[in-house]
């Protein structure tokens, strides 16, 4: 590799058939290739540092445009890899390495945790399951709580009261919420070998409005997956003013990394 | 090639040959992101701090640079934003305070303040009373004139 | 709404056109007020249920903080912002105002 280019490292696959990477373009299009050690195969991009050193990645990662392509590009070939490998680990974006050898340095050096996470994951398929509450739908106000002692006070005092209305609604809808919520992945958890709640998502970005009261992951047996499924559908249909989202199937970007604090230790 | 993971009923979430694409940009990036073994490369890169969540944020911090840059500063002169009534009334306390701590210090009586004039100074004599000495001591019975200010 | 068009939406706001500027300061003022209302609206709804005001007290309060509403809806009408602009988002911690 020349002093100009790096690595770009996508994933570290266990059995990989590197005929399906054939014709396989990466991030900034760069072809994909595979760097082996003892079994483990990494699989990399060269990528010119210009646009992928500190400096200009620092940049780039801070441009919507180029890094929505970026991750776009990046989680095509992780998933790509994951479906031609018996278990693949996917890499957090801009692992970048100067050169093979580090390539191989870098397997060597974190083999036991690659080869726990490979353990973990195979046979297995990351779900993503997210829940949208309606607040109206959750909670009504309750007319008896705007009318003030009767007779008493104008149109100050009756603001207050209804306002004082709207926020104990409120509040109980929000307890609602996270009442169905935590119910919700308390069964799908159930039916996973793992599970873990992300951060609500901003409506900005995912352009769905209402609360996301859940944002959950799960990492579920392949037998298991219709199952799954089918509990979306039956909870979905149960649980009133809450719209659940299936996506997946994933690659387990969730559920590869060991220090990160999970709320629920794989079983 | 079966798809490793792909449910046999199809009804329910994306089945096409690529799995989850295109997938939701939100969910993507948090995965990529935020998630995926975390091994440290030979680029040293910290995504913590790229949160495109608090976007909306550095959108407005830099807004303001932008904004000045484009001639919209109207804020700097804006007597209320600026608190231009307010800092007078600050300054005002400031230097009663300093001459207050003076006159301790030296242990004089003083009744007025010897400070440079200024274009308040006639409202300062006219708040400012006397600061009486009893028993040698100096009383410090200035609160009346404070709360009158306010 | 399309993924495309969402982008969209999400990119002009990231554009440094010298209106989109202006918009984004006054949203973040307002978005302050807005805290600083919900809170005194909180707090006086406390002293209310505390019962240690007279009747003329709460109805004082309540005409006040109602202008108070009203007054904000004029601001936002006047500068065509909705209520979900006025919030900033403080990455992990969520946002600043909770939705309503």
């Amino acid at each position: 590799m020349a002093d100009t280019s790096g690595g770009w490292l996508y994933a570290v696959a266990r059995e990989l058939d590197t005929d399906a990477l054939a014709g396989l373009r990466g991030v900034a299009g760069a072809p994909v290739y595979v760097v082996r050690d003892a079994g483990l195969a990494a699989v990399v991009s060269a990528v010119d540092l210009a646009e992928f050193g500190a400096e200009p990645l620092r940049r780039n990662l801070e441009d919507l445009d180029w890094l929505a392509v970026t991750a776009r590009a990046h989680d095509a070939v992780v998933t790509t890899v994951g479906a031609a490998a018996q278990a693949a680990v996917p890499l957090r974006l801009a692992t970048v390495c100067l050169g093979d050898d580090r390539v191989r340095d870098l397997l060597a050096r974190r083999r036991p945790d690659l080869e726990s996470a490979l353990a973990l994951l195979t046979g297995r398929t990351e779900w993503g399951v997210k829940a949208y509450a309606d607040p109206e739908a959750l909670a009504s106000v309750n007319p008896a709580d705007t009318a003030g002692p009767s007779g008493k006070g104008g149109a100050g005092t009756a603001y207050l009261l209804r306002r004082k209305a709207q926020l104990s609604a409120r509040e109980k809808a929000e307890r609602n919420a996270a009442a169905h919520a935590d119910r919700l992945h308390g069964e799908l958890a159930a039916l996973a070998t793992a599970a873990r709640r992300h951060p609500p998502q901003d409506p900005k970005l995912s352009g769905r409005k209402g609360w996301n009261v859940l944002n959950g992951a799960y990492l579920v047996d392949d037998a298991k997956a219709d199952e799954l499924a089918a509990a979306v559908d039956r909870l979905g249909a149960e649980l009133e003013g809450v719209r659940l989202e299936l996506t997946g199937p994933w690659p387990a970007y969730s559920f590869a990394g060991i220090e990160q604090g999970a709320e629920q230790e794989p079983r | 090639m079966t798809e490793i993971g792909q449910p046999a009923s199809s009804a329910l979430g994306p089945s096409q040959a690529g799995g989850h694409q295109p997938a939701n940009l939100g969910d993507i990036l948090e995965r990529v992101l935020d998630k995926g073994l975390v091994i440290a490369g030979d680029i040293q890169v910290n995504l913590l701090d790229i949160e495109l969540l608090t976007i909306k944020l550095r959108l407005v911090v830099a807004s303001l640079e932008t904004a000045k840059e484009v001639g919209i500063n109207w804020w700097e002169n804006d007597p209320w934003l600026t608190g231009a009534n307010g800092t007078r009334e600050l300054e005002r306390e400031n230097r009663e305070l300093r001459a207050r701590i003076e006159r301790l210090e030296s242990g004089r009586a003083e009744p007025r303040q010897v400070e440079a004039a200024s274009e308040d100074e006639q409202y300062e004599e006219d708040e400012y009373e006397p600061v009486d000495v009893v028993n040698g001591e100096l009383a410090e019975e200035e609160e009346p004139a404070r709360d009158e200010r306010r | 709404m399309s993924e495309n068009a969402h982008r969209n939406e999400l990119q002009e706001r990231i554009d440094a056109d010298p209106e989109t500027v202006e918009k984004g300061l006054v949203s973040l003022v307002l978005t302050i007020v807005e805290l600083l209302r919900q809170l005194m609206e909180r707090q006086a709804l406390r002293r209310v249920e505390d019962g240690k005001l007279s009747d003329e007290q709460v109805e004082r309060i309540g005409l006040t903080l109602m202008r108070l509403e009203e007054r904000m809806g004029e601001l936002r009408d006047h500068f065509g912002l909705e209520p979900e602009d006025l919030n900033i988002d403080l990455g992990p911690l969520g946002p600043l105002l909770a939705p309503e």
